[in-house]
């Protein structure tokens, strides 16, 4: 496995109006071509703010962090990201959406379109193409912000809690969802989530950060089958589970 | 199936049913009483036609007269028009200039704030001057009173977009300008088109400021000389013109937002 993302005792500061906030202190780990990837920890530890430098979009304090061995200095070629929030854009229906990072980048002729389609299809939305984007529930929206993100066919696809907003059972069929099209497309993703049993079901390693300022408190991979609805109520499950869990408490066993 | 979006980005069907239509019968209702009373007291007790003509002698002098109103209201329409169509132009295109560069914006902006602070009605004799007793010098009038509030609503508008917007398309390496016009001008629209709303109007005062000051035709022109007459009736029946001119526009103004931005208050 050849290291796509390599993290480096990464420090990353904000100024702010009462003096310096420490967002992450110490945080190293590489990332594999067609890995996927769960941070999980506590809330305000610094999760959005390590997806942020990855995007290109923070600059870091210190360390080194590099995407296929260039330093991380700007918004790179090739990266997909789902935010929080859908972040559509009203004025387009759905097939405008998720056709725009083509369009951008001057490519909007017709392998586009088919590819653009075929990420609909992909995303379960075939029938919805020309629909308004008020016309599509919480879920579907996401559904477009992900094949948005697919669309240029990036080399890394970063999700921030990307189902956050969800109901349990729609955030399950998500779940299902997204690892069919990680298994169909094989990106190598990064997903940032609050959800123990999404981190379990879908990532083959699970970053476990500390609360503010983030370190690592554990890097565990996974080595489960390919996980399907039922493994959810195995027994190995729910022991990667309690130990994600037990983790981000108190890290007693590491 | 591909007809379906078509028909559901046609302005709310659920909006125009029974509701709308009482709204519509009760305004009758009323505008008719007010009229019938207002006749009655002209003739009923009597008021003087000069201070106050009765409806009906108003709409003698819209029939009537109605070849020289229309000419007037032809004038001033046309200040109105491209008074507004000057600032539209000029307001957006500032306020795009002014989000691009910091530099510019804050060299501007005091000159912006003064001219905002001062009663633009004030310019109306200087414009006399400067372009004449024609139409040129009422257009001047319409297009600087419109500028301010389109071009603040615009700048607004550029400010107010999500940050998460810009984070996209940064993140989808998206060019300054494609930013601005991909994302900030569509994202503003609503803005601008509130802007819109209360320029149509000002622009309107503004063509009639300018024709009171000195003017050879127009709706302002008209109801001046009238008033000097002392043909109180006939500068009702401009005045009932000016209404008539002030809603139609004020009406296309809105019809054109709906079309437009057509995904107000969906999201
Ligand atoms: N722009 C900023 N300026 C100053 N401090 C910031 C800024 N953004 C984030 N922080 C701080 O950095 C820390 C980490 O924030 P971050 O958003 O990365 O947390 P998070 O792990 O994503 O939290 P959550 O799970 O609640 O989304 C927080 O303590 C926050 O207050
Ligand atoms: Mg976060």
């Amino acid at each position: 496995m050849t290291a796509l993302i390599s993290i480096a005792g990464l420090r990353k500061e904000y100024a702010s109006s009462t003096g310096k906030v420490v967002a992450i202190d110490d945080v190293s780990f590489d990332l594999g071509e067609g890995e996927f990837l769960a941070v999980i920890g506590p809330s305000g530890c610094g999760k959005t703010t390590l997806l942020r430098i990855l995007a290109g979009l923070l600059p870091i304090s210190s360390g080194s962090a590099t995407l296929q061995g260039q330093p991380l200095t700007g918004p790179s070629a090739g990266i997909g990201v789902v935010f929080q929030e859908p972040v559509l854009m009203p004025w387009r229906n759905v097939f405008e959406n998720v056709i725009l990072p083509l369009e951008l980048a001057g490519k909007l002729d017709a392998p586009a379109t088919k590819r653009t389609n075929d990420l609909i299809d992909l995303v379960g939305l075939a029938d919805f193409r020309k629909r308004h984007i008020w016309e599509l529930s919480g879920g579907m929206q996401q559904r477009v912000a992900i094949a948005r993100a697919l669309v240029a066919d990036p080399v890394l696809l970063l999700m921030d809690e990307p189902f956050g907003a969800l109901d349990s059972m729609t955030r399950e069929q998500m779940n299902i969802e997204l690892q069919r099209i990680c298994a169909t497309t094989g990106k190598t993703t990064v997903l940032v989530t609050h959800n123990l049993i999404e981190a379990v079901f879908l990532a083959d390693r699970v970053l476990v950060l500390t609360p503010r300022p983030a370190s690592v408190r554990a890097l565990v991979p996974i080595t489960l089958p390919p996980r399907t609805r039922d493994s959810i109520h195995t027994p190995e499950f729910g022991a990667y589970v309690r130990k994600l869990d037990d983790l981000i408490k108190g890290g007693a066993h590491v | 199936m591909s007809d379906a979006p078509k028909v559901l980005a046609e302005p709310l069907p659920e909006d125009v049913p029974g509701e709308e239509h009482s709204h519509w019968l009760g305004a009758t209702v009323v505008f008719v009483v007010l009229i019938a009373l207002w006749e009655w007291a002209c003739r009923g007790l009597g008021v003087t036609p000069n201070l106050l003509p009765s409806p009906s002698a108003v709409g003698m002098e819209l029939v009537g007269n109605f070849a020289t109103l229309l000419r007037h209201t032809w004038v001033t329409a046309i200040e109105l028009v491209v008074g507004f169509a000057i600032a539209t132009v000029i307001g957006i295109a500032l306020a795009i200039l002014v989000d691009r560069s910091k530099m510019l914006s804050s060299v501007i902006r005091p000159y912006i704030i003064a001219l905002q602070a001062m009663p633009k009605v004030a310019l109306a004799p200087f414009f006399v001057i400067w372009f004449g007793f024609g139409i040129t010098s009422k257009v001047a009038m319409a297009a600087i009173i419109t500028f301010f509030p389109i071009f603040v609503s615009a700048v607004a508008g550029f400010a107010a977009m999500s940050p998460r917007m810009i984070d996209l398309m940064t993140v989808l390496r998206a060019t300054p300008s494609q930013i601005m016009w991909k994302a900030k001008v569509p994202a503003a629209l609503p803005y601008i088109f509130a802007g819109l709303e209360i320029g149509i109007l000002l622009a309107l005062t503004g063509a009639i400021v300018g024709e009171f000051v000195s003017a050879t035709a127009g709706l302002g022109y008209l109801i001046a000389i009238y008033n000097s007459q002392l043909h109180t009736a006939a500068a009702f029946a401009a005045l009932v013109m000016l209404v008539l001119l002030g809603v139609i526009s004020y009406g296309m103004v809105l019809a054109v937002k709906r079309r437009v931005v057509f995904w107000l208050g969906k999201m």
